[in-house]
């Protein structure tokens, strides 16, 4: 089968690589379309990593897919089935397979409805790892929540924080056109830190309480110490960001304990279930809830993917969910 | 000023009782419209209730209330601001109730100016309702059923769908109130009277069951339906009150054979029995549910014991009767 493959730093090349086989319990998905997470990028496509983990495996990194079941050693899933599949996962070692391929052998199926676009339903995989914070959170309604980072992950936890009837959703980031998207979807408030002072304007906005969460998607090193600076006393904070092995990380330790902050990381690959909360997902947009394709800014080809990898890089163009087809 | 007072079962009648007088902290409330509550029939308009009882006082049976403030000693709530009040154990001359013209009460919820004062009333019974709800937590990964779709399991219904359960599911024994429970968002209904609800309810929920289930029966039998009902290790919220002469038998073996949790839910007895109400006055000013969906009735000031009655016999199908308290003292309807 066709595929791509991450060589060096954003350099991805087309490669054939023999089409996987699904052992027992598993299925293979003829890939229709995925889409790309900031995690692919920061983590892998975008930073030098040490030589010996190029290349990687091919389809890496894309963990967004969705296409048609063509063959089963699942006995409840049948060929024909659409579904989203997350790629087989190796504590330790991270995914094995990837999306950016014809074809992918894996157990974890989150089966979807026999309508619609399959480039709208995997939107259901990013927004499903905000339902995934919202059940580490737990009741909404009585609480303010931060939202830090507003990419396709801190919007989607805006949308559904502002569906499940927050008190109160201010949005952070650097890109004005992301806090546009953060109001068009529910924030109360936005907050640009090149303009804004942070701590003063959270504390205006919570009578100098702080926020009950503050969700930190961030993609950056320092955001969790921001985020124990704007929580407020025995808050909770939620933790998106995934950092590369190696990136340093300086928790302010004293102003965590002082504050008696609750923090939570929330990392859906890593799960005891991944597939639970992206299925409540598929299920809430099936009902009307929320629909995560309005995420979607561009439409890519097969032969546009490393553009649109540094388009996402760069956050270039107005980019918040890039949908690509494999076909 | 003029008010109904309860004299006995099924009994309400007109009487000129002395307008209250508001303690510090308070503020007297000129009430526009009260809204009759299930457990304003169930447990006081319509058992017979020991003879000392009676007459209840001037106002009650009736703790929906919203109206303008036309005096105040207490200085965060001006005179002229809209509020829904709650009856204040604490008020020197008892707590009084909505069936009068005036009310004497510290426990407030602002109003926004926008909306007539009847619509923003339903955020009463439906912010208990939000208290309740909050403690099965989030809604995502559970399967929920409510027992009894009068206004309360209604709300139950609207606030588990907004919050994305897994699937809603009304009971009731009336086709009317199930009609509205799918209008108002359950995914699915059962009449408890023409179908086996467990195996009913096996069936659209392919065998899973359900995590919660909310008892807003009112029914003496409705927590031991909730036992029959719930998933093991599951939760039941409780939301019924039950009047003390129809205590029922509870199945303590099922219940411990289950492993479920019973909260007992009581947004009025709480430390904040404001808080609720206020938070889902401000969820409603957002548009995120308005609960004045469940009004179907309207009565004038002597059309008030027919709306008991109404209420009571579940006639005419009857969700929320709202009570025109401001409408009959300035038209002038005497007694």
């Amino acid at each position: 089968m066709k595929a791509y493959q991450l060589t060096g730093p954003q350099t991805l090349e087309q490669v054939t690589a023999p089409d996987p086989e699904p052992e027992d319990g598993q299925v293979l998905l003829k890939i229709e379309h995925v889409s790309i997470c900031g995690s692919d990028t920061h983590m892998n496509f975008h930073p030098t990593l040490p030589e010996e983990q190029y290349p990687f495996a091919p389809g890496l990194p894309c963990h967004e897919i969705a296409g048609t079941i063509v063959e089963s050693k699942n006995p409840e899933h049948a060929v024909g089935q659409r579904a989203i599949i997350l790629p087989t996962f190796n504590p330790g070692v991270g995914m094995t397979n990837g999306g950016l391929a014809e074809y992918i052998a894996s157990e974890k199926v989150i089966p979807l409805p026999d309508y619609g676009d399959t480039s709208d339903w995997v939107m259901c995989q990013p927004a499903g790892t905000a339902i995934q914070a919202s059940r580490e959170w737990g009741t909404t309604d009585d609480k303010t929540f931060l939202i830090m980072g507003q990419g396709a992950i801190g919007l989607s936890t805006t949308a559904v924080a502002s569906r499940m009837g927050a008190m109160k959703v201010i949005g952070v980031d650097l890109d004005d056109y992301r806090l546009d998207k953060a109001a068009e979807l529910g924030a109360d408030a936005t907050l640009n830190p090149d303009r804004d002072d942070l701590l003063e304007a959270v504390m205006d906005l919570t009578d100098g309480k702080g926020v009950d969460v503050v969700v930190e998607a961030t993609g950056d090193t320092n955001g969790l110490n921001v985020a124990i600076e704007l929580v407020r006393h025995q808050g909770t904070i939620v933790g998106f960001t995934l950092l590369a092995d190696g990136e340093p990380s300086m928790l302010r330790h004293m102003e965590w304990m002082r504050k008696e902050v609750r923090i939570l990381p929330t990392n859906a690959a890593g799960a005891l279930d991944p597939i639970a909360p992206i299925a409540d997902m598929v299920r809430l947009r099936d009902r009307g809830w929320w629909d995560p394709a309005e995420l979607i800014t561009h439409r890519v080809g097969w032969d546009q993917i490393p553009d649109a990898y540094e388009m996402y890089s760069d956050r270039s163009d107005g980019v918040i969910k890039v949908a690509i087809s494999i076909e | 000023m003029r008010a109904y007072q309860q004299t006995g079962p099924r009994r309400l009648e007109q009487v000129d009782v002395d307008n209250p007088k508001p303690a510090d902290g308070q503020v007297v409330v000129k009430i526009e419209c009260g809204s009759v509550c299930g457990s304003d029939t169930h447990v006081r308009y319509q058992p017979v209730l020991p003879e000392e009882q009676y007459p209840l006082p001037a106002g009650a049976p009736c703790h929906e209330i919203a109206g303008t403030i036309v005096e105040s000693r207490n200085p965060e709530h001006p005179v002229g601001e809209r509020v829904i009040v709650l009856p204040d154990p604490s008020s020197p001359g008892g707590p009084g109730g909505g069936l009068a013209e005036y009310i004497a009460s510290g426990l407030l919820i602002s109003l926004p100016e926008s909306g007539t004062t009847e619509d923003w009333l339903m955020c009463q019974p439906t912010g208990t309702v939000l208290y309740s709800a909050r403690r099965w937590g989030q809604s995502t990964d559970k399967r929920i059923a409510v027992i009894g779709q009068g206004a309360i399991g209604l709300s139950f219904t609207m606030i588990a769908e907004r919050t994305g359960a897994k699937q809603v599911i009304g009971i009731d024994l009336l086709d009317y109130r199930l009609d509205k429970a799918r209008e108002l968002g359950a995914t699915d209904t059962i009449n408890a009277n023409s179908e086996n609800v467990v195996e009913a309810l096996a069936e659209v929920t392919n065998g899973e069951g359900v995590d919660v289930v909310v008892d807003a029966s009112a029914d003496p039998d409705g927590l031991n339906q909730a036992v029959s009902l719930v998933n093991m290790y599951g939760t039941i919220i409780g939301f019924s009150q039950i009047p003390r002469d129809q205590l029922p038998t509870f199945r303590h073996p099922d219940w411990m054979m289950k492993e479920a949790q019973i909260i007992a839910t009581g947004s009025s007895l709480s430390q904040t029995p404001t808080e609720a109400i206020q938070t889902m006055v401000g969820l409603r000013d957002r548009g995120w549910l308005d609960p004045s969906v469940l009004i179907t009735h309207h009565s004038s000031w002597d059309d008030i014991p027919d709306a008991y009655e109404m209420y009571a016999g579940y006639k005419d199908g009857v969700i929320k009767n709202v009570l025109d308290i401001a409408g009959a003292s300035n038209s002038g309807v005497v007694a």
